[in-house]
């Protein structure tokens, strides 16, 4: 099977897992307890006026119409809109996107630089004090909540050292012209410098926490695969080819150690967003984190189900991606 | 160059030790070898498993494991290999010493087009030759060893077990190294494919007409493909000598024990001979000949002091005390 052939099966795929994704988010929003309406309109309201919101919502409609109706909009694209503001969620949604997709690179990025140096050198040293040096790091980071780290870290840097902003995306009336929405790319395009220094400074702490918390698992898995790919036959069959050092570790050991961290990777995706919306939520990061969490708060039933549809997409997209990569990586996936 | 009695010497090892560092002591896997490899021949190595014969193999590439501590010297064509730093040696490796190992299952990198491994080692050491030259280059080399051509744009997984020790062979000399060292090249082969294996390597050997050291603990092996064979024990090079001396005249007592114990089919005969006993450990081990304890001949000596190298015939040296009487003068120099 060629790559190409893989794609298409791997995206073909998709589509029930993302329909079976869809209906249990539809049915979770049904059964945790607690009556949109009345919280919308509180206790005390008339039951003709409850009615009637009911009926426009189209919550008087049988279960399954209304599932129906879900996904149909859904296929055309239509979120709803919010209970609160009256909005269509898939602009407030579009809205806040940006920034967490600007947060999750940043912070992956950090992640994957950390978790390969780090993880690769202490693999090459196995059994030595750096060695271990990655195993109390990834532990410590690990056992550490997402939130205390950023805490800490808002703390030292923000408040005794004030070297950096300890909320917030960028200072009023210094956002970049809307290009993509993440504003140190769009900054950085425009070459809008001062707002682009001004949105790095703003970036940088939630996403090295974000990256940190990552990174641990990535330092581990960096580690463990490369210990056992480095004692590989092949390994030493290339060093005895004369093959460099530097492309024996990276090009044939590494490579080869990609394919299992990529797995486990994928499945950890889930995580990363979970570290997203925390870190979000503790440096105010406006992103879709923080729009669940306030949507959460208000029982703002419709915003919540269309901020885990999102989430629950960009999942399936990135383990998508994963799975493409790994197969690019090792073709006896794609054989 | 070395030119002993008309022989051409391509590899030269002089006095050599490698000793694994263990938090109990060392490790003496390989102690004071002596050998020559000449040009154009095939030198057998023997030995059960854990005798040093592998570990002597990875050392003259030096690609043993951080652990391991050398001494004595090991001359390629002249040059002093231990004298070399670790990028000298590479541009070495694969150039003018190249291996075999001993699983193609697992030798080559598996997420790696046959290709890639072809021009990465071709053009490492030769960065001048261009990408094309080193494919036609490829091309060349598995012709040589019976693949076709075509299968360049293959994965190693696509291959058999004999297919991929082709490919093997293939890639270890396709930069005429001056010494191919085949560490146990046909062992994870079933017999059939193991005739062809060898019967290539000899084909191609005289071919390209490169040196080889043959590791292997098959007997049937060495007596098949080498000029010459080293019996190796317990980390010493126990015997060296020709092949049919070593087969019809053996003189060391293990030699003779190991030839012993070959199977054969006479039905007379149904009592396989063994060796008594186990190889020593080579941790801290100290002096003495090592496998006194199983000698049928041990003598108190042989306990207290390492024989000699003693030299029986231009080509036949035996490491054992039971022949050193006439040569005591060289005792002090071979086994300081």
């Amino acid at each position: 099977m060629s790559l190409k052939t893989y794609i298409i099966a791997r995206i073909l795929l998709a589509v029930p897992m993302v329909l079976i994704l869809l209906t249990v988010v539809f049915v979770i929003m049904r059964v945790i307890p607690g009556d949109p309406v009345l919280t919308l309109l509180g206790g005390k309201a008339p039951i003709e006026v409850i009615e009637a919101k009911r009926h426009e919502l189209g919550l008087d409609k049988p279960i399954i119409v209304q599932y129906g109706e879900y996904l149909l909009n859904l296929f055309k694209g239509d979120l709803g809109k919010s209970l609160l503001t009256e909005r269509p969620i898939i602009e407030e949604l579009g809205d806040r996107l940006p920034a967490t997709v600007e947060l999750t690179i940043m912070g992956f990025i950090i992640a994957l630089v950390i978790g390969i140096f780090w993880g690769v050198e202490a693999a090459r040293r196995h059994d030595t004090a750096f060695d271990l040096s990655a195993r109390v790091y990834s532990i410590f980071i690990y056992s550490v909540p997402v939130f205390w780290l950023g805490m800490v870290f808002q703390l030292v840097f923000g408040v005794w050292l004030k070297w950096l902003p300890v909320a917030g995306r960028i200072p009023p009336l210094m956002e970049p012209k809307h290009i993509t929405g993440m504003y140190l790319f769009d900054a950085l395009l425009t070459a809008n410098w001062d707002s682009a220094r001004e949105a790095l400074r703003h970036l940088i702490l939630p996403s090295v926490t974000l990256g940190l918390v990552i990174s641990s698992v990535f330092v581990r898995m960096v580690r463990g695969n490369m210990v056992l790919s480095l004692s590989q036959d092949f390994v030493k069959a290339a060093r005895a080819r004369g093959i460099k050092e530097r492309a024996v570790v990276y090009r044939h050991a590494l490579k080869n150690a990609m394919v299992p961290i990529m797995t486990v990777l994928g499945l950890q995706l889930a995580l990363l967003f979970a570290g997203a919306v925390l870190t979000e939520t503790t440096f105010s990061w406006p992103g879709i984190g923080t729009y669940l969490i306030q949507k959460i708060r208000y029982r703002d039933f419709m915003a919540v189900q269309g901020a885990i549809v999102i989430y629950a997409l960009i999942v399936v997209t990135l383990s998508i991606v994963v799975d493409i990569v790994n197969a690019w990586i090792d073709p006896r996936i794609r054989y | 160059m070395n030119i002993v009695d008309g022989k051409e010497a391509v590899c030269r090892i002089e006095d050599f030790r490698v000793h694994y560092m263990t938090f109990d002591g060392p490790v003496k896997a390989v102690d004071g070898v002596n050998m020559e490899v000449y040009r154009e021949e095939t030198l057998g190595l023997v030995g059960e498993s854990g005798c040093g014969k592998s570990t002597l193999g990875s050392a003259l590439l030096k690609i043993l494991p951080r652990t391991a501590r050398m001494s004595g010297k090991v001359y390629l064509e002249g040059e002093d290999l231990m004298s070399k730093m670790e990028k000298e040696m590479q541009k070495l490796r694969g150039a003018k010493i190249a291996m075999i190992f001993q699983d193609p299952m697992t030798s080559l990198n598996p997420i790696m087009k046959v290709k890639d491994h072809f021009t990465e080692m071709i053009r490492t050491h030769k960065p001048e030759v261009s990408e094309e030259q080193a494919l036609e280059m490829a091309a060349r080399a598995l012709e040589e060893v019976g693949i076709s051509e075509s299968r360049l744009n293959d994965y190693p997984f696509q291959f058999s077990g004999g297919m991929r020790q082709r490919m093997m062979i293939a890639l270890s000399i396709v930069l005429r190294p001056a010494l191919v060292i085949a560490d146990e090249p046909t062992t994870s082969l079933d017999v059939i494919v193991q005739a062809q294996i060898l019967q290539l390597m000899k084909e191609i050997q005289s071919h390209i007409r490169s040196s080889m050291i043959l590791i292997t603990h098959d007997l049937g092996v060495v007596a098949e493909m080498a000029h010459r064979i080293g019996v190796m024990y317990a980390g010493h090079l126990v015997e060296l000598a020709p092949r049919d001396v070593i087969y019809y005249r053996p003189l060391h007592p293990y030699t003779v024990a190991l030839l012993e114990s070959v199977p054969n089919t006479d039905i007379n005969d149904m009592d396989l001979d063994y060796i008594e006993g186990y190889p020593p450990s080579l941790l801290n081990i100290g002096e003495g000949c090592r496998f006194a304890d199983r000698c049928p001949k041990v003598m108190k000596l042989c306990r207290d002091r390492t024989p000699p190298d003693v030299q029986i015939d231009e080509e036949h040296i035996v490491k054992c005390w039971l022949y050193a009487d006439s040569f005591e003068e060289d005792e002090d120099n071979a086994s300081g």
